[in-house]
């Protein structure tokens, strides 16, 4: 006779060799982690970085083959929209050139001294690539890479330096999910503790009456400050005594393809 | 084709696609691949793969979230194909 449902006898527990292959690897990962914890890195290293280039070249043919088909009417609003854009951020430009100018006096006026110097990365991983707002860049230990390294993408900060391999180093961005951070308000000093919420978004909560305009710029505070993000919008209600910030870094993760890790 | 060869195609293909597409390809694969062979205990290094890639954490749970999500749904992969018909047919 032909059954369409399991007998109850026929049920096992779970297969021994499964149990067994399952702790064999757990077993071989924790005394790979205590003994060598970036061996598995260090091991496909090699394999990945051609892989990683070749789904860079990938991603260009298609986005070239997508570009043909784009009609002129769209391109040239798209043309009109980035010049508006350019003229915009060349009096920002400026406006910054002139802060920057200001700063470097007071600087020299009280005798302190600001070192510059950096390693340059190429992105290898990114987020929507990477699930955790972490980046892999191709600069690490030999290159002069260090754990808790700040790294900027032109002049922005995005986050810190969390593991170092030989060649290669893991990012976690600031805007990582979870992450906290204080940060002060340009201009007015007001410190934030800003939270991460992923993909280079922030949020933090202030009390209504303390004043926050959009657009207001958000710095790690230092002697040279770092721009780490922009207030995008401020919500507040009149029964509530606190108000919602959120800011946005001026950087687009996505596309990010160079960072420079700022050496302490 | 065998089955030896269907298994290595799958694992090479599983393999590049770790480092071709974004890290939800992958995932979506090997959790469908999980149920398609009967003993996939490959998804496990998979799983060790992607932390080594993408995973930061100071301790062993927070550094291999894919390694351990993989070995409890390895585990619990053989007790759904004991219960649900389609397994036992194929």
């Amino acid at each position: 006779m032909k059954t369409n449902y399991l007998l109850p006898n026929r049920r096992r527990s779970l297969p021994r060799r499964a149990l067994l292959a399952a702790l064999v690897f757990l077993l071989l990962l924790f005394l790979l982690e205590a003994f060598a914890p970036v061996a598995l890195f260090q091991i496909i290293r090699p394999v990945a970085e051609p892989l990683f280039r070749l789904r860079d070249i990938l991603n260009s043919g298609m986005q070239s083959v997508g570009s043909f088909f784009v009609s002129k009417h769209k391109l040239a609003g798209e043309n009109l929209a980035l010049e508006r854009r350019v003229e915009n951020l060349e009096s920002e430009l400026l406006a910054l050139q002139s802060v920057a100018e200001e700063e470097e006096r007071l600087l020299a006026e009280w005798g302190r001294k600001v070192t510059k110097g950096g390693v340059l990365g190429r992105v290898l991983l990114k987020p929507y690539q990477s699930p955790y707002d972490t980046l892999l860049i191709d600069a690490g230990v030999r290159e002069g890479a260090v754990v808790g390294a700040r790294v900027v993408s032109r002049g922005i900060v995005l986050g810190e330096v969390a593991e170092v391999y030989t060649h290669s180093s893991k990012v976690k961005l600031y805007s990582s999910p979870g992450e906290t951070l204080f940060a002060e308000l340009l201009g007015s000093g007001l410190t934030l503790e800003l939270k991460g919420k992923g993909a280079g978004n922030f949020s933090a909560s202030l009390p209504s009456d303390v004043a926050v305009k959009v657009n207001d710029i958000a710095v790690i505070p230092q002697l040279t400050s770092l721009p780490l993000a922009r207030v995008a919008a401020v919500e507040s209600k009149p029964t509530e005594s606190f108000k919602a910030i959120y800011l946005r870094s001026p950087v687009n993760i996505f596309e990010l393809q160079w960072v420079e890790i700022l050496l302490p | 084709m065998s089955s030896f060869w269907k298994r290595s195609g799958t694992d090479i293909l599983l393999f590049l696609s770790i480092f071709l597409f974004p890290w939800w390809i992958p995932l979506a694969l090997l959790i469908i691949f999980l149920f398609v062979f009967p003993f996939f205990a490959e998804l496990l290094l998979f799983g060790a793969i992607l932390d080594a890639l993408y995973a930061s954490g100071e301790n062993f749970l927070s550094s291999h979230p894919f390694f351990i999500g993989f070995f409890a749904l390895f585990l619990v992969s053989f007790w759904v194909k004991e219960r649900v018909i389609y397994f036992q047919r194929s």
